[in-house]
């Protein structure tokens, strides 16, 4: 018996023959890849890959290969690449917009799909990802970088949102006929965060940009610590700004009595004064209500402004109201899920804001 | 001969050839008359004597004592000069050979066939010193030492109470080594004892020289890599181990004294733990748990990770490792078998040198196995500090006994993961896992999976009584 135990383990050591072993210096790390539509094959793939070296800092080397799918174009690499491409370490991938109007889920399919790959690698929309990824040459960590600048941007700026691909993968299967992703441009040398993008199922239609993407922060991201400035009260040339902080968001979406698509919409922040060029005293309870009211009123602008976008422009719910309505009342949602579109636009929507100052900023 | 005759002329030459090459074996004849019959013969081993004791005590007095000429001399003389000295008489040869290697003098009487025998032991013995295995920083500095009479002092001088029991025993064909058991009459469990006395008694070894010898044969599981048995230098973790019921053996010619039952929890102990406030005691114990799992477990993750499951790192950690990976020769495997290997040889030789030169060694072991391993792109930095750390952890725990068999299960984990990865790893584990539950130590689970031995764990309340924790009847673990 014991002798069968140790004849056991012996074989089950040795058939598995180390299978999906790799050791380190036989992998070359990919860092981010960008997808673009290529004239003579389906795909042209700009990869940037780190070559590990000894004595110094790794340099981020970018190739370009081609292909019918993004499988046939990786295991192309290895024409050039001594090393395996390993994918788990990609931390970005970069859509051409004329690419993504015709869907981005087959792009994305490689992505999800094949094994060790992690499903937290931004995917963003640019114009130009070849462009991006060479001007990215010259940081260490090109893809990390991309990555990190666009979680900045939505937390601190309340800009986009961090569109990882389990993200994108939960809004494709979700009820929500909309998807929205990172947009990136390359302003100069640099590439920057500038908005959203909006799609329908998965095809690209446009971007949402400055007020409106802030809009669409405020409505839409968890957290958010976004500006908003307003003017002052005694002045009109004078600025005031708040940093919103705490953020609740109540939703409620029904159909109602008349068959209209209704939403009550209930949000509420908590504001932090970050610069004041006012003269007034500002630490009377009076002045702050009164600041309060002229924040409730600009937060709903910005709000409404990108509502209105969403309603006249695009005529598409980007925001995940049809979801919250298939989550809450899912037979309601089914008498209006095949008109959903005309449904939403004409649906009526009401905004209600609650502003509260807990951080006057007192200086003397 | 088994019983001495009434013949002193044949009992003398019986014990002359008995002890023949015997050379420190003194004979002595007294007869101060010249008178045939009349002689009284001293023997003894003058090595472990006080020669000087048996000079002036013995001899003198006796000569003082010595019946006229023409009066018969017998033994009735050694209680006129040792009115108060314990002295006994024996015809038993074997009981008197022993009895004269544990430093006792043998008088032997014309036409008796009883011996008398007084005792002028002395042995030139260690000084009772700090214990080397055990130091701490609080508590007391007292270690048990070589002789089985100090180190039963020690303990009966912090217990000086009836319940306290000493029982002697002589184990041993040939050595008839002293072996004490010593426990609490009110708190030891009276099966286990029981279990202990007999277990004992059936040891068949010839000669014993450490209390090492006779814990293999008085584990339940002796092949087992994890050890039952816990031993301790120190007299003062004895006693509080004997308070709580367990039973102690503490062999002659051994400083270390064995615990029984013992459980996996106590090696991880250390006296200090009781000594010093309560929270440095709970947290202790957290780091040597952690101290456990790093010595059994890092190269074998390590290797995992870097291996099989890169993709679990942070970028920035798997570049760097990356990095440093480039250019040696070696796969991450047979780098971790190397520098564990080196380790060890290093370990191994350094404990075995004498002090001025362990220190050489460990400069140059520090050198080759820290610097010039990566500069020679033997070895890559991350696997020198995995090394280095594990060799750290494997010493952070407080017996070396429970170190060994993480020792060795080291380099079989190191080797299911090179295989099958973090999988191998896991499977490992639940295996080790299922070993150790499976362990009991008489009568008393191994790896004690309660609440109540949890909180013991963590110093949050007093041990309890061995009774309470007793799972397994006599019958079911034999």
């Amino acid at each position: 018996m014991k002798l069968f135990g140790v004849f056991a383990i012996f074989t089950v050591l040795i058939l598995s023959s180390c299978a999906t072993r790799e050791e380190v210096d036989k992998l070359s790390l990919i860092s981010a890849v960008g997808i673009e539509k290529n004239p003579d094959s389906d795909y042209k793939i700009i990869i940037q890959y780190l070559m590990p070296n000894k004595s110094q800092e790794p340099i981020p080397v970018t190739k370009e290969v081609e292909g019918l799918t993004i499988y046939e174009a990786n295991k192309k690499l290895n024409e050039f690449l001594p090393r395996k491409p390993y994918w788990s370490h990609n931390s970005v991938i970069l859509i051409s917009e004329d690419m993504a109007k015709d869907g981005v889920r087959s792009q994305l399919d490689f992505f999800r799909r094949d094994t060790e790959m992690r499903q937290d690698m931004l995917v963003a929309i640019t114009e130009n990802p070849s462009k991006i990824l060479y001007n990215l040459q010259k940081q260490q960590l090109p893809g990390e970088t991309l990555k990190l600048i666009a979680r900045e941007a939505s937390e601190r700026n309340g800009l986009g949102e961090v569109s990882t691909i389990h993200k994108v993968y939960q809004n494709l299967f979700f009820k929500k006929p909309f998807l929205t992703i990172t947009h990136i441009l390359l302003d100069g040398e640099n590439p920057r965060i500038d908005g959203v993008s909006i799609f329908n199922k998965d095809k690209y239609i446009t971007t949402i940009k400055e007020d409106e993407a802030k809009g669409f922060g405020l409505l839409n991201l968890k957290k958010n610590y976004s500006s908003v400035t307003i003017n002052c009260l005694d002045n009109e040339n004078r600025k005031i700004t708040f940093e919103l902080t705490n953020k609740k968001k109540r939703t409620d979406s029904f159909v109602n009595n008349l068959g209209n698509f209704e939403i009550n919409l209930s949000l509420e922040f908590d504001a932090k004064m970050a610069e004041n060029y006012c003269i007034k005293n500002m630490w009377k309870p009076d002045t702050i209500k009164e600041l309060e009211k002229s924040l409730n009123k600009k937060i709903k602008e910005l709000a409404t402004k990108t509502i209105e976008h969403s309603q006249k422009n695009v005529k598409i719910d980007y925001f995940g109201f049809g979801n919250l309505l298939y989550l809450n009342n899912p037979k309601e949602w089914k008498e209006i899920e095949g008109e959903y579109k005309n449904v939403y636009k004409n649906a009526n929507i009401k905004l209600k804001i609650k502003t509260r100052i807990t951080q006057s900023g007192a200086v003397h | 001969m088994e019983k001495l005759s009434t013949s002193l002329e044949k009992n003398f030459k019986f014990f002359q050839q008995r002890l023949n090459h015997c050379e420190d074996v003194e004979f002595r004849i007294l007869n101060p008359y010249k008178e045939k019959g009349n002689e009284i013969i001293f023997m003894y081993c003058e090595n472990i004597i006080d020669e000087m004791m048996v000079f002036e005590s013995l001899f003198e007095k006796i000569i003082q004592h010595y019946p006229k000429k023409n009066e018969k001399i017998d033994q009735s003389i050694l209680k006129d000069v040792f009115p108060t000295t314990s002295i006994f008489f024996s015809d038993d040869v074997q009981e008197i050979m022993s009895y004269l290697f544990y430093g006792f003098c043998i008088i032997l009487f014309p036409d008796s066939s009883k011996a008398g025998l007084v005792c002028y032991s002395k042995k030139s013995f260690r000084q009772v010193g700090e214990p080397q295995s055990e130091v701490v920083i609080r508590g007391p500095r007292e270690g048990f030492v070589e002789v089985i009479r100090t180190n039963i002092a020690m303990v009966r001088s912090k217990l000086p109470n009836a319940n306290l029991k000493v029982r002697l025993k002589k184990i041993g064909t040939e050595s008839k080594t002293f072996t004490a058991v010593i426990y609490m009459e009110n708190k030891a469990p009276l099966d286990t004892l029981q279990k202990v006395l007999t277990r004992l008694d059936e040891i068949d070894i010839e000669s014993i020289h450490e209390s090492g010898s006779i814990e293999r044969r008085l584990e339940e599981h002796p092949f087992s890599l994890f050890p039952q048995i816990v031993h301790t230098e120190r007299p003062d973790k004895l006693v509080s181990d004997v308070m709580e019921g367990r039973i102690a053996i503490i062999v002659d010619g051994s400083p270390h004294a064995l615990i029984l039952p013992s459980t996996f929890k106590m090696f991880l102990q250390a006296s200090e733990d009781y000594y010093e406030r309560y929270w440095l005691g709970a947290t202790l114990r957290v780091v040597r748990i952690f101290a456990f799992l790093i010595a059994l477990l890092l190269p074998s993750f390590y290797i995992g990770i870097t291996t099989f499951h890169l993709e679990m790192l942070p970028t920035e950690l798997a570049l760097a490792i990356a990095m440093q990976k480039e250019g040696t020769p070696f796969s991450s495997f047979f780098e971790a078998l190397l520098m564990e290997v080196f380790f060890e040889l290093l370990r191994e030789a350094g404990i075995r040198l004498p002090m001025p030169v362990g220190s050489a060694i460990s400069i140059v072991g520090g050198l080759v196995i820290g610097d010039a391993a990566i500069q020679a792109g033997i070895a890559s930095p991350a696997m020198v500090i995995v090394v280095a750390l594990t060799g750290i952890a494997s010493f952070a725990i407080p017996k070396y006994s429970f170190a060994i068999p993480l020792r060795i299960l080291r380099f079989g984990l190191m080797i299911v993961t090179s295989f099958l990865g973090l999988f191998g790893l896991m499977i490992a584990i639940i295996a080790i896992f299922i070993h150790i539950t499976s362990l009991s130590s008489f009568g008393v689970p191994y790896l004690e999976l309660s609440f109540s031995s949890f909180k013991e764990m963590f110093n949050f309340v007093r041990p309890s009584q061995l009774k309470n924790k007793i799972k397994y009847k006599e019958s079911e673990y034999q």
